[in-house]
């Protein structure tokens, strides 16, 4: 049984998001989802709700294990932390990974609309057949 | 261009004792439904009968309505509820970026759970493509899609000209609930 399986990252990846850090800090395994917990440091601008801009930072996400699976983005979230030092969100994929799978490969391109593409970057997750 | 938006009034439902759980939820969806054409305004929802004290829209400020006319997936849309920005990738990509309005966030607390109940392509019922999120009601919630999953069927790469249809819901800590949905076409890549 692998639903609720988790693990800490502490991966950075660095130079995608220009003057912050982004770190990978866990991954999840539930029933039907995998979600990507990370943290971005410093905090990305607040956003008033109401003011129609728009947002600070898109993301573009979807993965491949290593046995050769897709995985399709299933939404995510963000938002600026209790102490508004950093930015937490998680990024979520499906389906769910398959027992033997070991490793999933994940692409992460964020996109600004004031700056376009800001690149992209593959990050190595554990999943729980590793 | 069809939008429809409300907010819940499925407590309402709840506690009168009519329905449960989230039948309540998708009978308040049927009931509050409403076609719009133009900007966001509150005198454009349809009140209910005993509805008035669970309706945020009907007790809202009317927004400056910046829905796009053509119907399109792109850009912002705004209502009462929710604002939500479109942006279709040079991939083909669809994205979307859905933002709680001070005023839903003022009624809904300070946590809130999002997500997907139903959604469709081209009148084809999907695989809803968010799975719920529980945050705090500021976040911005997002999605990106390349394909979609006919419920039954197969699946398909999202294309110019599609017509989408997701209805996004929106449980409250203060146990008020919410809705949003957008009818929109998917228009051309690297359109934003």
């Amino acid at each position: 049984m692998q639903a609720g399986w988790s693990r800490e990252l502490g991966i950075d990846v660095e130079g995608l998001i220009p003057d912050r850090q982004l770190r990978m800090v866990s991954v999840v395994v539930g029933d039907d989802v995998i979600t990507l917990h990370y943290r971005i440091s410093p905090a990305l601008p607040a956003r008033d709700p109401d003011t129609g801009r728009p947002p600070w930072l898109t993301w573009d996400w979807h993965g491949v294990d290593d046995l050769g699976n897709d995985y399709e983005s299933w939404g995510g979230a963000y938002g600026t932390s209790e102490d508004g030092l950093t930015t937490l969100g998680d990024l979520t994929l499906q389906p769910a990974p398959p027992p033997d799978a070991r490793h999933l490969y994940v692409h992460l391109a964020p996109f600004r609309h004031d700056e376009g593409d800001l690149g992209s970057a593959q990050v190595g997750i554990p999943l729980p057949g590793g | 261009m069809r939008e429809s938006r409300y907010l819940a009034l499925g407590r309402l439902l709840r506690r009168t004792g009519l329905i449960a759980g989230p039948l309540a939820l998708i009978a308040s969806l049927a009931l509050t439904a409403i076609p719009a054409t133009a900007a966001v305004s509150a005198p454009a929802q349809r009140q209910l009968p005993g509805a008035g004290a669970h309706s945020l829209a009907l007790r809202a400020p009317a927004l400056p309505g910046r829905t796009p006319a053509n119907g399109r997936c792109t850009g912002e849309w705004r209502n009462v509820v929710s604002n939500v920005f479109w942006r279709r990738g040079t991939t083909g990509r669809l994205y979307w970026d859905f933002y709680l309005t001070n005023v839903a966030i003022e009624r809904l607390g300070g946590v809130v759970t999002v997500s997907m109940p139903s959604a469709a392509v081209n009148g084809h019922a999907i695989n809803p493509p968010y799975s719920p999120h529980t945050r705090v009601s500021t976040y911005d919630f997002h999605a990106s899609l390349l394909n979609y999953h006919v419920l039954g069927g197969v699946n398909h790469a999202f294309k110019t000209g599609d017509r989408v249809h997701f209805v996004w819901l929106i449980i409250g800590s203060t146990g008020t609930d919410a809705y949003r949905y957008i009818t929109c076409t998917v228009w051309k890549k690297g359109v934003g």
